[in-house]
């Protein structure tokens, strides 16, 4: 692993997204339009003088952790694509640049970008919708850890798909973290879910997350096991990934796909 | 730069590439069938085939794009296979098929890089490769504001920025203007004998190869055809030129065979 090429990484991410108005306002573009939102249905429905346990704000804590996943996923994503848009696929690879190399620098680049959206999400909910997100205490560093672990493994799988199939496959990484969301128990407990799902939704670390967020705002309990289980999917389903994308790079060598024009 | 020695015991030949018994069978598809070859340091190579023929999987072979399906391809005695970093690290490429990254300025892509190459004068580097291919006036330039022939001269900056001691041209002067083109081909033919650089080349430009290629292997159908310098393969094939001596390679199709030329374009 150099140092020096995943810095060069950063710097061609950093390069890009400067000279990049979509990718710059969008940052704050789509979060702060999902907070404004929910920020006024959660006062609409503290206003009618419903509750739900842990509070009504509690759905804005959702919203805000969710979106580390989100991000993580869809900047690690992006690191990639840019490369792909400008077909410049087959200049790094003709490079010494190493696929771990750049996924390395485009993890450090989305976590420079994730921790820019979420801390303007929980600043802008103090501020306006009166909801500290660091009442939740002592499980939200566990939280934020597990939430961008499964974000980065997304990346990673995606990554790996786009790599395979081309920018065709580039929806995958658009829809594939809402494609889990109903399932990640963001804004409702596991139990309202049909049992089948429920299953499914045990299998998603952010769901073990959120259950333990609910439980600690509710009754100050700290649910260890839940966020253990939470690590230890983000660990099975980040090997899985790698795993995944070693693969992939083999075919693709295989198949000569990186060395085609237009890829 | 401080790049990795070559180990003696690994490069018995001594040869700056080496191919051998190289086999790619793309699902059925034989794109290359048992090519062997080694181009010396410092040599001028052409690489020349119709379309097809197997010159691009050959240079993607040697850059670790594309895996063999047998064979060995070595750089300067590195495996490409199983020590990609390190072969590449002293080698670049620039083919008029790839593009560069549209949104960066050309002195900010050079800049990139060369850091990916790991040149310990990175900025020094990016002014020299600048100067050398005479892009100074598109140095602040964004890469999608570049006509197409300029994009092409960016290319061949990026390849030489770190230097390289083993450079693969992909039809490199396709989208150069005559002028542009012959200045490019001044350029390779001297740095290529200042610095010893060893160079394959593919072209489908036959003038351009007979002025600056020591040497020329023809390839047909997967299969190596010829391997001489280009007077020789003008003799041998009885042809004015070596336009002449393509055509009837290429009008051979599958039915050519292996010309009995001195390998290595020595007489």
């Amino acid at each position: 692993m150099s140092w020096r090429r995943v810095r060069a990484v950063l710097l061609h991410q950093w390069y890009d997204t400067r000279r990049s108005p979509v990718r710059t306002i969008e940052l704050a573009y789509w979060p702060v339009l999902w907070l404004v939102l929910w920020g006024f249905i959660t006062n609409y429905i503290l206003s009618a003088g419903a509750d739900v346990p842990g509070g009504v704000r509690i759905l804005l804590g959702g919203l805000i952790l969710w979106e580390l996943t989100y991000r993580a996923s869809l900047e690690m994503s992006w690191a990639f694509m840019i490369d792909v848009w400008d077909r410049n696929i087959l200049n790094l690879h003709a490079s010494p640049l190493t696929p771990a190399e750049h996924f390395v620098g485009s993890l450090i680049f989305s976590l420079i970008r994730a921790s820019a959206a979420v801390a303007l999400l929980v600043v802008m909910a103090w501020l306006f919708f009166d909801y500290n997100l660091l009442d939740a205490g002592r499980v939200v560093p566990a939280a934020v850890l597990i939430l961008l672990g499964m974000g980065f493994a997304l990346g990673l799988a995606i990554r790996a798909i786009i790599l395979r199939y081309g920018s065709n496959a580039e929806i995958v990484a658009w829809s594939l973290p809402f494609l889990v969301q109903p399932v990640a128990a963001v804004f409702y407990p596991i139990e309202v879910l049909p049992g089948w799902l429920q299953a499914v939704a045990n299998a998603v670390p952010a769901s073990h997350v959120f259950e333990a967020l609910r439980a600690f705002v509710t009754d100050g309990e700290v649910l260890a096991a839940r966020l253990g289980a939470g690590l230890a999917l983000d660990v099975v389903y980040f090997a899985l990934a790698a795993t995944y994308s070693a693969r992939v790079y083999h075919t693709v060598r295989v198949r000569g796909l990186l060395g085609r024009p237009g890829y | 730069m401080t790049a990795p020695a070559p180990d003696p015991a690994r490069t018995p030949t001594g040869a700056a590439i080496e191919v051998v018994d190289l086999v790619k069978d793309f699902a059925g598809a034989l794109a290359l069938d048992g090519v062997s070859f080694a181009v010396p340091r410092g040599q001028v190579c052409a690489l020349l085939g119709p379309n097809g023929a197997g010159k691009t999987t050959t240079i993607h072979i040697l850059l670790g794009l594309t895996l063999p399906t047998a064979g060995t391809a070595r750089i300067l005695g590195h495996d490409v296979t199983r020590e990609r970093s390190l072969a590449l690290r002293r080698t670049n490429f620039t083919a008029s098929y790839v593009q560069l990254p549209a949104r960066l300025r050309v002195h900010e892509i050079l800049r990139i890089f060369a850091e990916y190459y790991e040149v310990d004068d990175a900025k020094g580097a990016v002014e020299e490769a600048i100067t050398l291919f005479r892009i100074e006036h598109l140095r602040h330039q964004r890469a999608q504001l570049l006509s197409s022939g300029q994009q092409t001269l960016v290319g061949l900056a990026k390849a030489f920025v770190n230097r390289p001691e083993v450079l693969f041209l992909d039809e490199p002067t396709a989208s150069l203007d005559p002028e542009h083109a012959f200045e490019v081909r001044n350029t390779l033919r001297r740095v290529a004998s200042d610095q010893g650089m060893t160079i394959l080349i593919t072209s489908h430009n036959m003038v351009e190869i007979e002025r600056i290629a020591d040497r020329v292997l023809l390839i047909s159908n997967g299969r190596l055809v010829a391997d001489a310098s280009p007077a020789q393969l003008r003799d041998e094939y009885q042809a004015a030129d070596l336009e002449e001596v393509f055509l009837t390679v290429a009008r051979q199709g599958r039915n050519a065979r292996r010309h009995p030329i001195t390998e290595g374009g020595q007489p």
